[in-house]
């Protein structure tokens, strides 16, 4: 006769069931390393070439735990060590056996007969390693090798094939009936056959059917799928049968149950009967503890623990990092499902100035999950700042105040563990400012500092305090053809503009569109910052009072304007032509093109925003040929000469305006050209008028 | 101060007829010249007023030049820089003509309207001690 082998189970541990245990042990368990009873469970629908599986969830430490519906319960002893010393030397035999032990001593006192789920268990050995998130652990499935083998007397062989149909169907619904009156799934029953009619009852019963003249066939929900090899569970009943009849049944008939559904159909006929031999009592040791047994193998079949590193997804900030990027994901759902939020987060941006504007156009780039910032200020956090600028604190500005740009980034970092965020303390050189020789080096290797930063960005922030000062990151990013966003505050106006990027053509041409000014603009043919003036920056310090040094802004302006200029760069990211997105210049009311927008919309040019009629206006303006910072002639000569064009820049007035023939306009422009009059000049009373002409 | 008279603007000092009836006169007398109206952003402090309101531009004059020419007019130095919007809404390319300007911006009484106000510059609460 073939000797019965059972598939063992394998184990699936949710990673819920980790946090749990992370929980517990943190906050209750601390180092006391008693065993703990948990809970899993396992279920008899497993498909065709699946293992059979033994589940534990979060739900596993729930003292009022119940198993999933239609899951069946196993009961666990949980060991979790301290270390991993302990975890590697502890007896695991002994483990197993205590556990044989009480099986056994409950075999032997009839209430595994009673309370026939009790016959499946497991041990659950870990080591949690909570710096690291790195989970040691180790089940075993405890079976007593009682008796030391079981054979079969007719092999397992599918139920449809014994059975008819009518007989599987009055089988079904009697196991429907008895599964569904309970609270919970049994593993474990009998099945009655009297004729055709099937009856099912709780193990318990037996002794009331064994002098009927019935078949009794006792059953065990199966989770293993393979055809010839019943389940753990199955294995264990047999010890069960084997203790209680042995000496009064030669064989025992064992369905094991199997409760699948296949394309759609009910399959409970795959469900595999067979008949094993109940040993004699002479050949049976009752007196000890039969060995027990249990240990779950790896995939190659070798007694060793597991382990699952779930740094990745227990690590709070590694938790922070995906609930952020999940709340962004959720915007493409519904709203935007072609919203480029790997474009977006990729985009590393660079924060010159890091005062009420830098502090809210970083939080708002990190809000919108960009995360490699660098924040770049020459000052340090005073005692005003904090209650405009939102990533200080009153601590920044204690003992004599920390550096604005190390501080800033470091505050992102609070907020989002995630962030890979970069303070720079820099002066930025700026024209008008004379670089004496004792400055000289230290002049060079700002602008090397700058250069190197505005190279390792993608989007430039120009959100400084002074016009020259935004001169040269706009030169260096014009020429390296970078994303610039420019803001820039009033008392209540605010700028919020982004600088044509060039693209190689050359210099600039105006459009060939001589019939209108209303045609969108390309973004590379956009003004930047300094296309709107025809005087080069100079120091704009000098000769200020304290009040027109230090500025004082609606502090609802400085919000409004970060909101913008962050928008207004995402709007260039996600436009199909990036930073060449066309800008309305038709200034209609409604600049709505669907040509030039994409899904976030239309890409302006300029905002300009003037608080005091909460008013808005978003024009548009092509880049100035004679530009003091954008020009071809300008970037040419930086490309060319470098710092010491910048050197002349910086030291000689009016050296701008020369080279970009600004000066030469202003010399040819002749003033008497234009006629000034006052209101009350009446212009059409005839020639006479024109003596009042101003020249 | 000359601000404006009665600090109204252009267009509330005088009617839409008369001031159409000006622009007529003016295009016919001087064809080439176009009638601009140069007016203070009422919120703006740091620049001065203009004495002058209505100017009379050659067609041809690009929009740099008459920056220029405001400039002067306003005794700026080179440190303060300001911006003009046309027509409440625009700012035009420094290149363009006034021709152009006038012929795409001008106002339904035929005049084109500027406002001048000072550009933005700052971007935090420092003390001008730093540069940022």
């Amino acid at each position: 006769m073939a000797g019965v082998q059972y598939a063992p189970f394998s184990s699936t541990v949710d990673h819920g069931f980790w946090q749990q245990l992370t929980d517990k042990k943190l906050n209750e368990y601390g180092l006391d390393e008693s065993s703990r009873e948990i809970y899993g469970f396992f279920s008899n629908d497993t498909a065709p070439g699946i293992s059979p599986q033994l589940m534990v969830d979060y739900s596993a430490f729930n003292s009022d735990w119940k198993p999933p519906p239609r899951s069946l319960p196993a009961l666990g002893l949980l060991y979790n060590t301290n270390t991993i010393e302990k975890f590697k030397e502890i007896d695991k035999k002994e483990l197993l056996n205590a556990v044989g032990k009480q099986m056994w001593e409950e075999l032997r006192d009839g209430v595994l007969l009673r309370e026939p789920s009790r016959l499946i268990r497991f041990i659950l050995l870990t080591f949690a390693d909570l710096k690291k998130y790195h989970y040691y652990y180790w089940f075993a499935f405890p079976a007593l090798k009682f008796p030391e083998k079981s054979n079969y007397v007719e092999s397992p062989e599918p139920l449809q094939q014994k059975l008819s149909k009518e007989q599987l169907s009055s089988l079904i619904s009697a196991y429907d009936k008895y599964q569904t009156s309970r609270p919970s799934y049994s593993p474990f029953f009998l099945i009655c056959c009297n004729e055709d009619n099937y009856s099912v009852h709780d193990l318990a019963e037996i002794e009331k059917f064994l002098t009927s003249s019935q078949k009794v066939i006792f059953a065990a929900c199966d989770p293993c799928s393979f055809p010839g090899y019943p389940g753990w569970p199955v294995r264990n009943l047999v010890t069960l049968l084997t203790y209680t009849f042995a000496g009064k049944l030669a064989t025992v008939t064992v369905l094991s149950v199997r409760d699948r559904t296949h394309a759609g159909k009910r399959d409970f006929g795959s469900s595999l009967i067979f008949t094993v031999e109940i040993p004699k009592l002479e050949d049976l040791t009752l007196e000890g503890v039969p060995d027990c047994v249990g240990w779950e193998k790896n995939e190659k079949q070798k007694l060793v623990p597991k382990l699952v590193n779930l740094s990745s997804s227990m690590d709070p900030v590694k938790l922070a990092e995906s609930a952020v990027d999940l709340n962004l994901k959720l915007m493409r759902w519904r709203l935007l499902p072609d919203l480029d939020l790997e474009k977006i987060s990729a985009t590393r941006g660079l924060i010159l100035g890091s005062g009420t504007l830098g502090c809210n156009v970083a939080r708002l780039l990190m809000s919108w999950g960009i995360r490699h910032i660098t924040m770049v200020d020459n000052s340090k956090v005073s005692y005003s700042n904090p209650v405009r600028q939102t990533l200080f604190t009153f601590d920044h500005c204690l003992n004599g105040g920390q550096p604005k740009a190390e501080a800033a980034a470091a505050s992102l970092k609070t907020i989002f563990p995630g962030m890979r965020s970069e303070g720079i303390t820099l002066s930025i050189p700026m024209p008008g400012h004379m670089v004496t020789d004792s400055l000289l080096q230290q002049t060079k290797d700002q602008v090397a500092k700058l250069e190197e930063l505005i190279d390792s960005h993608d989007a430039i922030f120009l959100l400084m305090d002074t016009r020259e000062s935004r001169w040269l990151p706009s030169l260096i990013a014009a020429s390296k053809q970078k994303i610039v966003i420019n803001a820039a505050l009033g008392f209540d106006t605010f700028l919020v503009l982004r600088h044509g990027v060039k693209n190689n053509q050359g210099p600039e041409t105006r459009s060939q569109l001589p019939d209108t000014t209303k045609a969108p603009i390309s973004g590379c043919q956009l003004g930047c910052y300094f296309c709107n003036d025809v005087v080069a920056p100079g120091n704009s310090t000098r000769d200020r009072t304290l009040d027109q040094q230090c500025t004082v802004t609606r502090p609802g302006v400085s919000m409004m304007a970060s909101a913008l200029a962050v928008e207004l760069l995402i709007s260039v990211l996600q436009h199909p032509l990036g930073s060449n997105a066309p800008a309305d210049a038709s200034s209609d009311d409604d600049p709505w093109d669907r040509d030039s927008a994409s899904s976030l919309g239309i890409v302006p040019h300029q905002i300009r925003g003037f608080l005091s009629r909460f008013h808005q206006i978003l024009p548009a303006s092509q880049a100035f040929e004679m530009c003091t910072a954008c020009s071809h002639m300008v970037i040419q000569r930086y490309e060319k000469d470098g710092f010491d064009f910048l050197l002349k820049v910086f030291n000689e007035p009016g050296y701008l305006e020369d080279l970009t023939g600004l000066s030469a306009m202003h010399d040819a422009t002749a003033e008497h050209e234009v006629w000034g009059f006052s209101d009350d000049d009446d212009l059409n009373s005839g020639p006479g008028s024109l003596d009042t002409m101003e020249t | 101060m000359p601000d404006g008279q009665d600090n109204k603007t252009f267009k509330q000092r005088k009617t839409f007829a008369v001031r159409k009836e000006e622009v007529e006169g003016i295009r016919q007398k001087f064809p080439s010249k176009v009638p601009v109206i140069v007016e203070r952003f009422h919120k703006e402090t740091t620049l001065p007023v203009l004495d002058k309101t209505k100017f009379l531009v050659p067609q041809e004059l690009t929009m740099s030049q008459f920056v220029t020419i405001i400039r002067n007019r306003m005794s700026l130095n080179s440190n303060q820089s300001f911006y003009l919007i046309v027509n409440n809404k625009s700012i035009s390319s420094m290149s363009a003509t006034i021709a152009e300007i006038y012929r795409d911006d001008k106002d339904e009484d035929g005049f084109l309207y500027m406002t001048y106000a000072s550009q933005e510059m700052f971007g935090s609460l420092q003390e001008s001690t730093s540069h940022f």
